[in-house]
């Protein structure tokens, strides 16, 4: 099992207060599950990750390559992409607008290959289609969710992450999220941040607990995680 | 008090209404997507119109010159962006505030070392410096030619914004910077064109404005709390708010100047003061 | 609280060694320029008020500072030469002026705060240029033609007038001592961190806001008035909008959100305009400013925002150790 993204004693500060000490985190290929209580410091981590914050010491290392100081920009053209915990879409645009964005950031000038991934987000998410001229505003949480995977797997993602993507959905919804989990995983790696356990226990292969800062936990393979050890930090 | 000066006035209202409309559009995008308050933005004005003015007088020809000046400001205005303003962003916006006063105080400063502090005049060009008539009405042709400038350039800047990339990409990012930047995008970069442009058009409608009024060092500072009054009144977020809100103000100043001339430009401010109280969103502001 | 608490919070040594300080220095610089460095300290205090207290940067100091200078040589000039009611009438035009802005400013927090006081400020410029002209004199200023002696405010004597003025500026910082280590000064650092917190005390975050504001206004003007009356005169650059970046620059170099700082920062301020025309000659007024921009743009940005995380701890210090009862 290679290993995706491989963090190396990361610590962070805010001014101060430092919120993440000496963090290590393997991900491999399949999905890999952060979890912890409210404060702890996931949110922090992933937005490290993409670049949003600087580490004050550490390294972060993608198939091997460094991106520990880069620009988010650069991040996310390196195949990082970034889903947020507040499901961020821009209210003054429209669906379709969105997913023009994100398709001519991740793949440039390439115009034919642009249209066809578009096509193909919209075809995977049928429910995008029926709403594309809609104002991102007026869109509900689920549809949301949608648009910003949608956006996040246009280029070739070698990195998914997920900050609490289930959170506030309702259940029908987080089972569909699951499914499409399940099929995605194959393909993409990921990491996940969530409080649905069922849902981790499915889907990941790994599990960090993460409690003030620090890595308090492991399950390690795909049967620990199913075990749910990390359940009890909870 | 005849008709016809009251039409007058009002075409004159409405000419220089349009173009602070068009000088407001980049302190105010400026403000809504980098989130700082650029008052460096009237000594770009101030400098597009000291610069026509002296290209004017090597080259006597409006039109060059005004290309020259507005240029002439980009330039400078990209050095400015680099090396101070990108420092602002992301802080404390008294640091903007601030910084960029200080950066419009210099900027007075040179403009009195250089051309003194007596106040410059240049003319429209001549085929410009008429008078049309229709019927008993006559007014300078010079204010239509303003105000179809003006209109002009927001028309483009409005397809800019709503129509193109660049403008979707301003759009996300004034409500979410980050969010865009892990899409990808380099807002650094969409920063410093933002700034550039925003000072381009500030030089213009200085450079525009420029046969209509004295040039003279103080200019600036004047200039740059009427963007600030047609922000308040049109609000964030609007092309359109922005450019009712600069008619609405240039029309104020213009019958105001019928009663009492040195009084006009302030009276730009109570009508800042009546929408801070009675509508703070400004007329169709959305931030 | 017993008065010996009271007087160890306020700190009378420092207001003390502040008036000491201004009684020795007309040994070393023209009495004008000392009786300059007070006022303007005083006047940057008031502003600091607002700024290293409250986080409001206000850009119309100027004006309140002007007013209060108008206010009084107008009154001299027109209404009567009694100089307690002359410099009364300063201190009321300051502090209704803010009065009637203050609605209007304080309606949202910076930048809207520090534009509105701003474009005020160049409102009633234009206004003593021009309409107002006769009354003010233009930018030629106002000389004030007639003041009667009145008890300890003796015009016949220089140095005594000096050393009169100090006695009322010591009055004038105890009370804003008492104003800075009162609930009130806490309340307004509580409103620049969260005013919903204030709110949830059971304040009006605007009163607290607003009634500083006022107070601040009074300090400037009654300094305004006070400084007109030493001087005879009183000028537009007073009431001009650049001054402010100027009150700006002297609270920050000097060290916002404490005591000494404004104090420090006029001398500095002033001592660098005085050196400059003495070595530049009297056009020399037309560089500073410019000097003093470039100045305050290397200040900001190699404190790079770390400059108002920097006088927050300064504040918070002073603030924390007087809790709010």
């Amino acid at each position: 099992m290679s290993e995706v993204l491989k963090i190396s004693n990361l610590s962070f500060s805010y001014g101060e207060a430092q919120v993440l000490f000496s963090i290590n985190i393997s991900v491999g290929e399949l999905a890999t599950g952060i979890v912890g209580r409210n404060g702890a410091g996931k949110t922090t981590l992933l937005k490290t990750i993409a670049g949003l914050e600087k580490p004050s010491s550490g390294k972060i290392l993608l198939e091997g390559g460094d991106i520990t100081n880069m620009p988010p920009w650069d991040i996310a053209k390196l195949g990082i992409s970034y889903v947020p915990q507040d499901k961020g879409v821009f209210s003054s645009l429209t669906a379709y607008e969105h997913l023009l964005m994100a398709a001519n950031a991740k793949l440039g000038k390439d115009q034919t290959r642009k249209d066809e991934e578009i096509q193909r987000a919209m075809e995977y998410f049928p429910g995008l289609r029926k709403v594309k001229d809609s104002r991102a505003s007026n869109l509900s949480g689920g549809e949301r969710q949608m648009l910003n995977i949608a956006m996040a797997l246009f280029g070739s993602t070698r990195l998914l992450m997920l900050d609490e993507p289930t959170e506030g959905l309702a259940p029908a919804l987080t089972r569909t999220f699951g499914e499409v989990l399940k099929d995605k995983e194959r393909e993409i790696p990921m990491m996940l941040v969530e409080q649905n356990v069922p849902l981790l226990r499915d889907v990941c292969e790994r599990v960090y607990v993460l409690e003030e800062g620090r890595i308090v936990h492991e399950d390690a393979s795909k049967d620990e995680v199913r075990n749910g050890g990390f359940a009890r930090f909870l | 008090m005849e008709l016809g000066y009251l039409l007058q006035q009002t075409m004159f209202g409405i000419s220089i209404g349009l173009t602070f409309s068009m000088i407001s559009i980049g302190f105010s995008i400026t403000f809504g997507l980098s989130r700082i308050i650029n008052l460096a933005h009237g000594a770009f004005y101030a400098l597009g119109a000291y610069f026509i003015f002296s290209a004017m007088m090597v080259f006597n020809n409006y039109a060059f010159s005004l290309l020259i000046a507005v240029a002439g400001v980009g330039l400078i205005s990209f050095f400015v962006e680099r090396v101070i303003v990108r420092g602002l962003y992301g802080k404390d916006i008294d640091l903007s505030l601030i910084t960029t006063f200080s950066i419009l105080l210099v900027a007075s400063t040179l403009i009195r070392v250089v051309w003194g502090l007596d106040p410059k005049s240049i003319s429209p060009p001549a085929f410009l410096n008429v008078q049309i008539s229709t019927g008993s009405f006559v007014f300078p042709a010079y204010y239509i030619f303003l105000a179809a400038c003006s209109a002009a350039i927001f028309i483009i800047v409005w397809i800019i914004i709503n129509k193109t990339m660049l403008g979707r990409i301003i759009k996300a990012g004034s409500e979410d910077k980050e969010r865009v930047e892990t899409l990808g995008i380099n807002m650094g970069r969409v920063f410093t064109i933002n700034y550039i442009f925003g000072s381009m058009l500030a030089a213009l409608g200085g450079g525009l404005m420029a046969p209509l009024m004295s040039i003279e060092p103080s200019m600036g500072s004047r200039i740059v709390l009427l963007c600030f009054a047609v922000v308040v009144v049109g609000g964030m977020g609007s092309i359109f708010g922005t450019m009712l809100a600069g008619i609405i103000i240039g029309l104020s100043i213009s019958y105001v100047t019928i009663l009492s001339p040195p009084m006009a430009e302030a009276t730009a401010f109570l009508v800042m003061a009546i929408f801070l109280l009675l509508r703070p969103k400004g007329l169709l502001g959305t931030g | 609280m017993s008065f010996a608490k009271k007087i160890m919070k306020i700190d009378l040594p420092q207001i003390a060694g502040v008036a000491a300080f201004f009684c020795i220095l007309p040994f070393f610089l023209p009495r004008t320029l000392s009786i300059q460095v007070l006022f303007y300290g005083l006047l940057a205090l008031a502003f600091d008020i607002m700024y290293g207290y409250g986080h409001l940067l206000s850009f119309g100091h100027a004006l309140l500072f002007g007013a209060g200078a108008y206010g009084a040589a107008i009154s001299f000039n027109f209404l009567t030469g009694n100089p307690i009611a002359s410099i009364s009438v300063g201190i009321a035009f300051a502090v209704v002026i803010a009065a009637l802005i203050g609605p209007i400013a304080l309606r949202k927090r910076d930048p809207y705060f520090s534009l509105v006081l701003m474009a005020f400020n160049v409102f009633f410029y234009q206004l003593f240029v021009a309409p107002l002209a006769p009354w003010t004199g233009s930018d030629m200023g106002l000389t004030i033609t007639k003041i009667e002696s009145f008890g300890i405010l003796n015009f016949s004597n220089k140095t005594f007038l000096y050393y009169t003025m100090i006695l009322l500026s010591i009055v004038l910082m105890i009370l804003t001592k008492l104003f800075m280590k009162s609930r009130f000064g806490a309340l307004l650092v509580a409103t620049s961190e969260s005013e919903r917190k204030v709110e949830s005390l059971g304040y009006s975050s605007f009163r607290v806001k607003y009634y500083s504001l006022l107070f601040s206004a009074f300090l400037s003007g009654i300094s305004g008035a006070l400084f007109a009356t030493f001087l005879g005169y009183s000028g537009i650059d007073f009431v001009s909008p650049t001054f402010n970046i100027m009150i700006v620059f002297i609270a920050l170099i000097g060290g916002s959100g404490t005591f000494l700082g404004p104090f420090i920062g006029s001398f500095i301020y002033l001592a660098l305009s005085y050196s400059l025309t003495v070595v530049l000659g009297w056009h020399s007024s037309v560089y500073l400013d410019g000097i003093i921009g470039l100045v305050i743009i290397i200040v900001m940005l190699r404190f790079r925002g770390g400059l108002y995380r920097y006088l927050y701890k300064v504040v918070k210090d002073v603030y924390v150790s007087e809790p709010i009862r």
